[in-house]
């Protein structure tokens, strides 16, 4: 059960619109790598989780991932909601207009719409958590790769502060993945698949 | 395993909770609707009594409600919703 709170998690207040940068950012709303992806992966992998801090992690980090979609899209509106019709020809934002206004749709950079290939859940506890590392270290890469395009102080620092998190992230998947292998024969983590193979995940 | 005061204490909370979850949606669409703020303010009280004693005698609903004073997190340490009973 969730609970909404009237706040972002890290303050926004972009005064300059800027189109070309919010067809860019908007990749991390909708994108391969983007906030909307990394909540529902964590979210869907969660239930078959046997280990209930681990589970207690996808739950928190989940959540973190949806404040973090909604920061994306308030960095996109903020970056497009003066615009003229003029100005939308200008710089290359007509493509999207013409399908969404200036209403968010998840997308990625290149137009391409979000789709859950865009993410695994793969009911097995290794495999889940390295692709969490990954995604943790794609989406930090996508924030790199938007900071060296960006000028605009008002879009660096809350970007600045989103992709510092996905080094928190990655720092606790790392350790959710030790507490897992801890669990596990030494001699062949693969020996069995704690979330299939044993009988009960009651009281781990 | 819940016992049955737990249980029972838990589902007063589903139900007050979904009372207010019912009465915002209401509200949202008719904010000067005096007898649901009314209703609203009854079930906001009822909701917060029950939770605190929930988290007094069981342990957190959320993550802003952990009583840490035993020394340990007890945030993942009891069963997730979606557990169910164990088998």
């Amino acid at each position: 059960m969730w609970n909404y709170e009237k706040r972002l998690q890290y303050p926004i207040n972009i005064t300059k619109s800027n189109p070309k940068m919010a067809l860019v950012i908007i990749s991390q709303f909708g994108g391969p790598d983007g906030e909307l992806a990394a909540s529902m992966r964590y979210l869907s992998q969660r239930y078959t989780m046997p280990y209930r801090e681990v589970a207690g992690l996808l739950t928190d980090i989940g959540t973190e991932e949806l404040a973090h979609m909604e920061m994306v899209s308030t960095i996109v509106h903020q970056l497009t909601r003066d615009l003229t019709p003029e100005e939308i020809e200008k710089s290359g934002f007509a493509n999207y207009y013409v399908d969404h206004t200036v209403g968010l749709w998840p997308q990625a950079a290149g137009g391409i719409p979000f789709n859950s290939c865009e993410f695994q859940s793969k009911g097995d506890a290794i495999t889940d958590l390295h692709e969490d590392l990954a995604a943790e270290q794609k989406a930090r890469s996508t924030y790199d790769n938007i900071l060296r395009l960006v000028k605009d102080p008002e879009i660096c620092d809350p970007i600045r502060f989103l992709r510092q998190r996905e080094l928190v992230h990655f720092q606790r998947f790392g350790e959710a993945l030790r507490r897992v292998q801890d669990d596990l024969n030494f001699k062949n983590f693969y020996a069995f698949n704690p979330e299939f193979d044993s009988n009960s995940n009651c009281g781990k | 395993m819940m016992n049955n005061d737990q249980s029972k204490l838990l589902r007063f909370i589903y139900e007050v909770g979904f009372a207010i979850d019912d009465v915002v949606l209401y509200l949202d669409t008719h904010p000067c609707d005096k007898q649901a703020l009314e209703y609203y303010e009854n079930y906001k009280k009822l909701h917060k009594q029950a939770v605190d004693e929930y988290t007094r005698m069981y342990g957190p609903l959320t993550d802003e409600n952990v009583y840490s004073g035993n020394g340990y997190w007890a945030w993942v340490k009891s069963p997730w919703p979606w557990e169910g009973a164990c088998k």
